[in-house]
């Protein structure tokens, strides 16, 4: 499968709404992973793939009214065994490099590093209850990761062996770990001693993971997944000490108390997903949250989504945010009607009932006009917050996926053109940003991009 | 040229004052907005006023005059042409506000595509006061500009969905109103139509909580009416259009419980119905 088919099929401006909906998961819309600081951007790259024999290169430049424009580049490879990517670029969160490639009778991989055991209790983040996965950790995340850099060597599927040597989190850590069909052993350490084992299990759709700190201090999470009849039904538990910290991951340790229930299928009306999670950190600070998300698709690449959420209590252990009730609601409506592609979407929450004392609101909207492989995309989006509140509006750039944090009130416009240059792609991108607190922003982007076959690839050698 | 002359925003708040920062958002349509109801696009004065072109072709032409809020000093005039080549949508406005000495010009050209299940366009329109002299050197502030665009779509039999932000971006002066996000959707029975509206107003007392317009039209031949009902604080107002071959002549009245009453008349050849 290439980058391109892994990309949402619906292709139009508000593709960054798609995204949303691609990547979240029972109700949940994206948002930055805990040890982003509140009221920052986050940038995620995306996990598509190169065909074998591919190389893709690109270079941009952006800037910002004010300051000086910045340059990014960024080279990928992908065939005979061996995949790499560089990047490159002043202040690009996600420069850095990754090369991979089977020796010593399996497969090194050096450089950037999210790897994920089990459910992610010791290595690979534990997953938000309101979340089946972490979004960003493991093989099958959607977005590429980084939790470290460093070295892993992997070897074999059902029966196999991992290790990694990396910098994680401030720290050098040392980990192995055993698979034998569904079960796995593993250890992790760190240079002061720290060791942290973990006994993972996985049959199917149902995983479970018991680990241990060096002070004997537990937790273990189990999650099961169930058809009942046209239904999918969820149960993730979670249980253990409170003083247990991931050695890989420690922000990333989610609550010590967890319960999740979901539940998926059909119904007469629409695809319904629901969620129900409780949750507690510590005594005194627990949430719980409820989703409720209906899919409607019609003819014609037409879908409309209607949701509802309600929120207790903390999402952090130490919430920077402010807690308490919310709840809230979002509808959202795409479609596409030859070379044009409309989306629109309304999302509001509030700290009372139905939606009262608006805590956050953003109505956006999306178009794109295509021609050829050429296209035209202006998407628009009218926000406002109250005090102490983030919202994060997903932008998708031509490499990556940036949650912009915006705080206050104002409207945001991004106009994007998308020609062939050159033998690539060319996507110039003007965004305008007008805040109440203050004046005007504008930031521009140019990116050209080219994927290719290589030399070897096309002599099929 | 005094500051005064240069900052049109100056001169609309001269007239504004007597109607009270209220008035910023009871009106959310400025010059190019017809005795139309609010959906469909019938005429170029749509893609002029919203972005949103109107599905038929063919050349049309309107022309129609605003008294805003009962106050005879401020009266809008304003003539609008069109043209529809397959696709393809253009429009070309000029309207005039207020007294010589208190009011504008605005001069806007649109641009769109439109078909029957769908259309997009652009707008621009740009603005001076009258009592400057027409200088290709004037100094910033001396005139305004105001770009925005505008989107519909079939969303399903009869359904049709729209949104319109008529300023994306401005640029110089100020305009008189500014005018955020709306939303559409609408409902189309053959004949009968009914329609709702959510506009976002930041800048005021519960800003994104929206405002909204409820309407419903029967457009028939030779006579069509619609009836409009608003929100913060409660308003209406209502249209009657009478049709004869490709003319028509149009007519509504909208009021608010503070500001008083703003009336629209105009005649139109082409365009839809």
């Amino acid at each position: 499968m290439t980058g391109r088919d892994v990309r949402p099929r619906c292709w139009f401006a508000v593709a960054a709404l798609v995204v949303l909906i691609a990547a979240r998961s029972a109700a949940q819309s994206l948002e930055p992973p805990p040890e982003v600081p509140d009221g920052e951007d986050y940038t995620a790259d995306p996990a598509d793939s190169l065909g074998e024999g591919q190389v893709e290169l690109g270079v941009a430049a952006s800037g910002r009214e004010g300051s000086a424009p910045s340059r990014r580049r960024r080279v990928r490879y992908e065939g005979d065994g061996v995949s790499a990517s560089v990047r490159d670029g002043s202040g690009d969160p996600l420069a850095g490099g990754v090369i991979e490639g089977r020796a010593a009778a399996g497969v090194i991989r050096y450089g950037r590093l999210a790897p994920r055991w089990g459910r992610g209790l010791v290595l690979g983040s534990a997953a938000e209850p309101w979340r089946a996965m972490p979004l960003d950790r493991g093989a099958r995340a959607a977005f590429r990761g980084r939790s470290g850099e460093g070295v892993s060597w992997s070897r074999g599927a059902e029966r196999g062996l991992e290790a990694l040597y990396g910098r994680f989190t401030r720290r050098d850590l040392f980990g192995v770990r055993a698979r034998e069909r569904a079960i796995a052993l593993g250890v992790l350490a760190d240079r002061r001693g720290a060791i942290q084992p973990s006994l993972a299990l996985a049959v199917g759709r149902t995983e479970g993971e018991l680990a241990f700190d060096e002070r004997g201090r537990w937790r273990a999470e189990g999650t099961l997944e169930r058809p009942l009849g046209d239904w999918v039904s969820a149960t993730r538990v979670r249980a253990g000490a409170e003083g247990f910290k991931s050695l890989g991951e420690p922000i990333r340790s989610g609550p010590a108390r967890a319960l999740t229930l979901g539940l998926a299928g059909n119904t007469p009306i629409g695809n319904l997903d629901a969620l129900a999670a409780l949750w507690r950190f510590q005594p005194g600070v627990a949430g719980a949250r409820l989703g409720l998300e209906l899919k409607r698709a019609f003819a014609g690449d037409r879908v409309l989504v209607i949701g509802f959420g309600e929120q207790h209590g903390a999402r952090r252990p130490a919430p920077a945010r402010p807690g308490g009730f919310r709840q809230g609601g979002w509808v959202e409506w795409r479609g596409v009607s030859g070379p044009l592609g409309v989306g629109l979407r309304h999302e509001t929450w509030g700290r009372r009932a139905w939606g009262r004392g608006l805590t956050r609101s953003v109505t956006g909207v999306g178009l794109e006009v295509r021609a050829g492989v050429a296209s035209l995309r202006l998407a628009h989006s009218v926000y406002r917050s109250s005090s102490g509140e983030t919202l994060y509006l997903p932008e998708v750039l031509s490499d990556r996926l940036v949650l912009r944090a915006l705080t206050g009130e104002g409207e945001r416009t991004r106009l994007e053109a998308r020609l062939p240059v050159a033998g690539g792609r060319v996507r110039a991108a003007l965004d305008l940003t007008h805040a109440a607190a203050r004046s005007g922003r504008t930031q521009w982007t140019l990116d050209w991009s080219r994927r290719a076959r290589s030399t070897r690839a096309r002599g099929g050698g | 040229m005094t500051s005064a002359r240069s900052a049109m925003v100056l001169r609309l708040a001269c007239v504004m004052a007597a109607l009270g920062p209220i008035a910023w958002r009871a009106a959310h349509a400025q010059e190019f907005a017809g005795p139309q109801p609010a959906w469909p696009p019938l005429s170029s004065a749509s893609l002029l006023e919203h972005g949103l072109p109107h599905a038929a072709g063919g050349l049309d032409a309107s022309a129609f005059t605003t008294r805003w809020y009962g106050l005879p000093e401020l009266v809008t005039r304003t003539v609008a042409l069109g043209a529809g080549w397959r696709a393809l949508r253009l429009g070309l406005g000029v309207s005039q506000t207020g007294e010589p000495d208190l009011g504008w010009t605005a001069l806007a050209l649109g641009a769109g595509a439109a078909g029957r299940s769908g259309g997009a366009g652009v707008r621009v329109v740009a603005r001076r006061d009258r009592v400057s002299d027409f200088r290709f050197d004037a100094p910033p502030g001396a005139a305004g500009v105001e770009v925005g665009a505008g989107v519909w779509l079939e969303a399903g039999e009869g359904v049709r969905l729209w949104a319109s932000a008529p300023q994306l971006e401005t640029v110089g002066a100020a305009p008189p109103l500014r005018r955020s996000l709306a939303v559409g959707g609408a409902l189309e029975l053959g004949e009968l139509r009914a329609w709702l509206i959510r506009r976002a107003v930041p800048g005021v007392e519960r800003g994104l909580r929206g405002e909204h317009v409820a309407g419903a039209a029967i457009m028939g031949a030779p006579l069509g009416a619609w009836l409009e009902v608003e929100d913060q604080p409660l308003r209406g107002g209502f249209g009657v259009v009478a049709r004869l071959a490709a003319w028509s002549v149009s007519g509504s009245v909208s009021s608010h419980p503070v500001l008083g009453e703003t009336f629209r008349a105009g005649i139109a050849a082409g365009g839809g119905r």
